[in-house]
């Protein structure tokens, strides 16, 4: 079995590379990137919803009219738009030099040598060698920090642009994920927090509706077609099509305390962090627990159906099975037989997908996150994926993947430990 | 080979009868297949072009024909007939010419520029569950919309279903590397960002209920290929499978003609259960703003637009209702077609 | 047994699970109190160099100022505020970014804080718009208008106490040139100047390289930086280490360390220390001791739910249902929260529909005016935005700007049935659309994002009754904008925003016209406009400007390249009755919320009155709904 799982997790590694080769694809093929949302931000400025859309402008003046060539140049260098995909790809994933601290440095007329100010006034020397350039710092000395390279796109016919930068090697591979365009802070950083505010949701979520869904459908299935039967599947059918944001929202309307009832709080994962962090230990539980009973509500309501019905079937079946006759037949007590015998086998299936559920879990759910005003997992990635915001975009990916090929195998090993009869090979 | 057939039409039938004993899910079943039948002849039961109209002694019969400007019946309108109108005004003049509208004479389309729709009527005798934000009749939307759904969630679902009994097939029927290599090419096709798909594909083209089908159908085929691999991998070392082999079947034949109406279980016991994971696809879509275009009737559309008037009860509870009573009915098949295909018995042994 | 271990078990992991959230995004507060020196009086600097003193050589050097005449007080803070209390506001986003230049810090938000914390050198008067002093007490206008002189007030000092000198300005002229803080609108409208040259300590000189009336505006109203930190850093130094920390300001407000928790919300403190603190022109603004700006992404709902509850003073209600049908609530009708409709003169929302003029079918003038003709908005006023709205006739609608002899469009549809014969779609296929004698149905697509359907599908049903097939589509924001940016589109919904200095250039430009990725979206040409353009950047004169504006909107309105919609000139407000405000409510030309930052105060009494008033349960006085007084005053004054 552990070579088994060894093998599995070595096989990760083309899936990943196929997956992220897959994604970094499709990303470039979207309409829009962060340079158009650069420039429209530039040009339009920000707006305002309503039926009346109003630009805000200002007193002083409005968007500008054309972004100058040499801008544009320094903007899809900044996003790395200058270099193929192939390229950009590599450097994502740590394999290829990432370019940094770019600057322009321009030649006139024939020129050979330049200097330029590299920030905090040190200033370097290029000197143009064919179509190399050298970077030799105040002492002359080549620097190994600094490189530069010719800009044929930028250059005219009696000025030569060139840029001067530093490499280094950063990527996924490195653990850097890049920093996000959106909220300009690295991509780890911003994912980290909401991270964990999706786990608290998620687990609890999915702990309750295995509290309450193992329970009901053992229930269910030993009165199967009674009116309990009937009436418990036609609630948790209803709580299945009233969507978990939808509910969320008339909960918050009728119990938030603006309008009805001020029962719970409007929103948020917790109080807002001044009145957080006087409050004693005791205090932050309860504060946030009584947080997330709405989100939880919301946020359960919908998977409670599934299960339920997976649990009432699976146990059905195994009721029907020639061991439980057996069972029955040796004059075992009918608790016994079911609680002892039925219900451990009945298990299995809701173990074995116990991995593809933590991946939904961790993905977070958006609507319901937007609904409470929860920075979450889930609303990062589908606001990121509106924003073109490629670095966002391709960690919330990257993690979603490897968090279902990882579940995957932890489903497998569920399923092994649970279920005798499997074997892997 | 017919022999064989036979035995499992026998086995079907059986199968049917016990399941018309079921009620709960036969009921739902009939009624349900009712409901989707009637919904493909919704322009003549819901729809403001009347049924049939006598004018000047000629007879016209606008929902099937077509457009009929309003000047052919002397109206005095832009474009097409007012033909609610010009049943008031032909009843109130008492004139010879007559036509029939459908039982329910409203489009899902006229908002308030067509006389006398108001927005956020509250339900009454005219609008059964009022009108929505912009003076559209709900119920009319909410029965269209019943069509588009259904029909989305089944044809999806059977797409899915030929894709995933191929592919998902031959992987477990095959084995080795071709299983191995096909689970990798799975497992990265399944990580392929559908909402960006959807985003590339709607810039360019508006998208269509077929194109929308097929965006939906890049990455929902995967679910089908576990399940037929599984049971395909199952089915196979069978004897019946080394037998037919034996006698020199292709494996074309071995998959199709042996291990298919062998797995036939699982298929349709699963199937009601796509059908609800396909309707709830579309309603999310919608909701999201990235499923049909406006002003084509959907579920999603309107809990969205429910959900923004909330204070007006009928525009989200109509919806809500809908597709409640919709997959309630699709469950409670399911639960009686798996009973009815399992051979075991499910009653409590004491 | 086993039950209560599973419990005990889940409550164990539960508790984990809720201490590994624990870390969250806590923010260092810093409670150690930094002391400020405030420089003290610099009385070494000569009076012709911009020391103390040079107020009374003043006019001899040809430097003006402006003084306050008293009777404008009032537009400059009303003197019965009151300093104090907090104003909590809710924002739609947390900016990418707390600075206020560079990279991401185009927003709003960014916007509000640097007019709040920081000054520029001069900036314009709240009713003339004529200039007045700001950081710079007096400026010169060279004679040929390319060259300015500012003297920064001795008095000005930065928050951290040092001093305000003309080196300030040059370092952040200097930091607006940085092409590596990646904003290179920046570039474009700093790059119109030469580098500043510091003539004293405190007289700072500019040189323009092109002539323009805007250049002074642009100039001027740059916000100051301090040079002590800026000339430490370069531009991408400065994006990141200033990326959630203030530098220094001169403003009335400031952000501490700790106050900026990301994502969550902000809070600006009224510095005691402000060097115009005593000033008639600064001295009743920006009144409130705390100024809290809350987010709650895109969900309008909820920030309406936690005004009503009271998280929130001030609420903008944006669309007309929500303010007929769900702002008659309990506290409204105690008179707890008060209601009101603002009119200014800013231009709050107007929209429409622009067409591409490259291409079928809207190349075609008459098309566009049979479209104009068609679009029924006097009832989509009526029906669905409860008459809420007035009808534009103009791209300034509402403004000064606006050329009164446009002709007001009325829906006609006898004339757009002409117009679409005469452009050759005269019979309708069996379908019943309109077909030309090649067969060419008149359909085209438009583009809208989610959300405004309700605008749209309206025009679709009233098109679809002439004949014209009208289809939409959802896109998304992104590929929407690129879309128009490469002119890949027949029609696309349309806003205008108001500026109080109109700049047509960069939409109506005929170079611009055969252009992608500008601003020119229609591919709107006229030789007559160019001219208009090239005298209108040269022309001093406020009214010649309005003139030659009021032809520009003539010759766009008569080219139509758009079809205009509905606007409002007016806020529509709720906020819990707390606060006091000068009788106008709002700045003439800002216009919404903004204005109440800096004009409105904390009022104890009514917040007394308030809190007794809900625990009693009983009625306050509910105001007028109606603000009037910048309408009202204008045609007291007459002025346009």
């Amino acid at each position: 079995m552990t070579t088994y799982f060894i093998r599995r997790i070595l096989l990760m590694i083309p899936t990943f590379l196929g997956s992220t080769i897959l994604i970094f694809t499709i990303l470039q093929m979207a309409p829009g990137g962060p340079l158009e949302r650069t420039i429209q931000q530039l040009q339009a400025g920000a707006m305002q919803a309503g039926e009346a859309v109003g630009s805000v402008g200002d007193i002083m003046g409005g968007g500008s009219s054309v972004l100058p060539e040499s801008a544009l140049r320094e903007l899809k260098r900044f996003y790395g738009f200058d270099k193929p995909v192939h390229q950009r790809y590599l450097t994502w994933l740590g394999v290829w030099p990432r370019e940094i601290k770019h600057r322009e440095v321009e030649f006139h007329n024939g020129a050979l040598e330049a200097q330029k100010n590299v920030g905090r006034g040190t200033y370097m020397t290029l000197r143009l060698k064919g179509d190399q350039v050298e970077v030799l710092d105040k002492d002359g000395i080549v620097s190994k920090l600094w490189k530069a390279a010719i800009d044929e796109e930028g250059s005219k016919e009696n000025v030569i642009l060139t840029t001067i930068f530093q490499t280094e090697f950063s990527g996924i591979l490195t653990g850097n994920l890049g920093t996000s365009y959106t909220y300009d802070q690295p991509v780890t950083e911003v994912m980290a927090p909401r991270f964990k505010i999706s786990v608290f949701f998620g687990l609890t979520g999915l702990m309750l509706s295995y509290i309450v869904c193992i329970p009901l459908g053992i229930r269910k299935a030993l009165n199967h077609g009674s009116a309990f039967d009937f009436l418990s599947s036609v609630t948790i059918f209803i709580a299945y099509s009233i969507p978990g944001f939808a509910l969320g929202g008339v909960l918050l309307v009728l119990f938030g305390g603006g309008t009805f009832w001020d029962v719970f709080p409007l929103g948020g994962f917790r109080s807002p962090t001044e009145v957080w962090e006087s409050l004693s230990l005791w205090g932050q539980i309860k504060d946030q627990l009584w947080h997330a009973v709405l989100p939880i509500i919301a946020w359960s309501i919908g998977s409670f159906a599934g299960l339920t019905i997976l649990m009432k079937n699976s146990l059905l079946e195994n009721i029907s099975q020639d061991y439980i006759r057996t069972a029955f037949a040796k004059g075992l007590q009918e608790k016994r037989v079911v609680w002892v015998h039925a219900i451990r086998n009945s298990v299995i299936p809701i173990a074995s997908g116990i991995g593809g559920v933590i991946g939904v879990v961790i993905a977070g759910s958006y609507l319901i996150e937007k609904v409470f005003n929860i920075d979450g997992f889930g609303k990062m990635g589908f606001e990121a994926i509106l924003d073109r915001d490629y670095p966002i975009t391709l960690g919330f990916l990257v993690i979603v993947v490897m968090i279902r090929l990882v579940a995957n195998i932890l489903s497998d090993i569920a399923l092994a430990s649970v279920d005798p009869r499997i074997r892997f090979k | 080979m017919p022999e064989q057939q036979e035995i499992s039409l026998s086995i079907l039938k059986k199968r049917w009868l016990k399941f018309k004993t079921l009620k709960r899910g036969y009921y739902s079943f009939v009624l349900l297949l009712m409901l989707y039948g009637l919904s493909w002849f919704l322009p003549i039961l819901i729809n403001n072009r009347a049924l049939m109209v006598s004018y000047e002694d000629e007879l016209y019969f606008p929902v099937i024909s077509g457009y009929y400007s309003g000047s052919e019946f002397d109206q005095d309108v832009p474009g097409e007939a007012a033909y609610r109108q010009l049943q008031a005004s032909w009843k109130q003049a008492d004139s010879d010419n007559w036509l029939i509208m459908p039982p329910y004479p409203y489009s899902p389309f006229e908002d308030i520029t067509v006389k006398g729709n108001k927005m956020y009527d509250p339900p009454s005798r005219q609008h059964w569950l009022g009108t929505d934000n912009t003076g559209r009749d709900v119920f009319s939307r909410l029965c269209y919309a019943f069509n588009i759904s259904i029909s989305f969630a089944l044809v999806l679902t059977i797409l899915n279903y030929i894709i995933g009994v191929i592919i998902g097939g031959s992987m477990g029927y095959f084995g080795g590397k071709f299983d191995l290599f096909f689970q990798r090419i799975i497992e990265i096709w399944s990580s392929l960002p559908m909402l960006f798909v959807i985003i590339i594909i709607s810039s360019i083209i508006r998208p269509s209920f077929f194109i929308l089908i097929f965006i939906y159908t890049i990455v929902n085929w995967i679910g089908m290929t576990y399940l037929m691999r599984a049971e395909f991998y199952r089915e196979k070392s069978k004897d019946y499978v080394a037998a037919a082999l034996s006698m020199g079947q292709t494996n074309f034949k071995v998959m199709f003609k042996h291990i298919l109406p062998n797995s036939m279980v699982p298929i349709i016991t699963y199937f009601p259960f796509a059908v609800v994971g396909g309707i709830s696809a579309l309603v999310g879509l919608d909701y999201l703003g990235f499923g049909m275009p406006p002003p084509t009737p959907s579920w999603g559309q309107m809990l969205d637009v429910g959900l923004q008037n909330i204070s007006k009860w009928w525009m989200v509870f109509a919806p809500v209702s809908a597709q409640f009573v919709t997959l309630i009915m699709v469950v409670f098949i399911g639960e009686a077609v798996r009973e009815a295909f399992d051979p075991k018995v499910y009653s409590r042994l004491r | 047994m086993k039950r209560i271990q599973i419990i005990v078990l889940l409550i164990l992991a539960l508790s984990l699970v809720f201490w590994s959230c624990g870390g969250g995004e806590k923010q260092a507060a810093d409670n150690s109190t930094v002391s400020i020196n405030i420089a003290s009086k610099d009385m070494t600097t000569l009076a012709e160099d911009g020391g103390y003193g040079f107020e009374d050589l003043a006019a001899e050097l040809g430097y003006v100022t402006y003084d306050m005449k008293p009777e404008e007080q009032i537009f400059f803070g009303d003197p019965r505020a009151k300093k104090g209390g907090m104003f909590r506001h809710i924002t739609t986003r947390f900016p990418a970014t707390m600075r206020t230049e560079g990279q991401n810090a185009n927003y709003v938000e960014n916007n509000t804080v640097s007019g709040l914390c920081y000054e520029g050198l001069i900036t314009t008067h709240p009713l003339t718009l004529e200039f007045i002093s700001s950081l710079a007490s007096h400026w010169k206008i060279a004679d040929d208008k390319m060259k300015f002189w500012f003297r920064v007030n001795p008095d000005a000092r930065w928050s951290d106490g040092r001093e305000v000198i003309a080196d300030d300005v040059i370092a952040t002229w200097d930091l607006h040139m940085d092409e590596t803080i990646l904003s290179p609108s920046d570039q474009l409208v700093y790059g119109k100047f030469e580098r500043p040259v510091a003539e004293s300590k405190y007289i700072v000189s500019v040189v323009c390289k092109e002539l323009s009336w805007r250049n002074l505006l642009y100039f001027g109203g740059m916000a100051i930086l301090p040079s002590y930190y800026l000339n430490q850093i370069d531009g991408s130094e400065y994006l990141k280490e200033y990326q959630f920390k203030m530098l220094p300001g001169t403003g009335p407000y400031e952000i501490k360390e700790g106050d900026i928790v990301n994502q969550e919300s902000f809070i600006l403190t009224r510095r005691l220390d402000h060097w115009a603190k005593d000033d008639p022109m600064t001295k009743y603004t920006a009144n409130f001791d705390k100024i809290k700006f809350m987010v709650v992404k895109d969900n309008n709902p909820l920030m309406f739910e936690k005004f009503k509850k009271g998280e929130s003073d001030f609420y903008t209600v944006s669309k007309a249902r929500e303010w007929v049908e769900e702002t008659d609530f309990e506290s409204i009708q105690k008179g707890w929260i008060q209601k009101r409709k603002i009119y200014s003169e800013k231009p709050a929302g107007t929209s429409g529909f622009a067409f591409n003029m490259r291409k079928w079918p809207f190349d075609d003038k008459r098309l566009r005016m049979a479209f104009t003709y068609l679009y029924n908005r006097e009832k989509m006023n009526e029906e669905m935005y409860y008459s809420e709205y007035s009808m534009m006739n103009s791209m300034y609608s509402g403004s000064v700007y606006e050329n009164p002899d446009n002709e007001k469009v009325f829906y006609n549809p006898e004339k757009a049935v002409k117009l679409l014969k005469e452009a050759g779609y005269k019979t309708r296929n069996e379908d019943g659309w309109l077909v030309n004698k090649d067969g060419r149905i008149l359909r085209f697509e438009i583009a809208i994002m989610k959300g405004v359907d309700y605008m749209v599908t309206p025009v679709q049903q009233m098109m679809k009754d002439y004949g014209i097939d009208m289809q939409i589509k959802y896109i998304d924001g992104n590929a929407n904008w690129k879309n128009l940016m490469e002119r890949n589109f027949t029609i696309y919904m349309q806003s205008w925003g108001g500026l109080v200095f109109p700049n047509p250039e960069t939409s109506l430009h005929s170079s611009l016209a055969d252009k992608d990725n500008n601003n020119n979206i229609g591919g709107f040409k006229n030789d007559r406009v160019d001219e208009l353009l090239v005298e209108y950047d040269k022309t001093f004169s406020q009214a010649r400007r309005v003139e030659i504006i009021r032809e520009i909107d003539g010759i766009y309105s008569d080219i139509h390249p758009a079809t205009w919609g509905i606007a409002r000139n007016y806020q529509r407000v709720l906020y819990w009755d707390k606060f006091g405000y000068p009788e106008y409510m709002v700045s003439r030309f800002v216009g919404d919320y903004r204005s109440a930052f800096s004009l409105w105060w904390f009022e104890p009494e009514k917040e007394a009155a308030l809190e007794a008033a809900m625990t009693n349960n009983t009625d306050l006085p509910v105001g007028d709904v109606d603000v009037k007084f910048w309408p009202e005053y204008l045609k007291a004054n007459n002025k346009e």
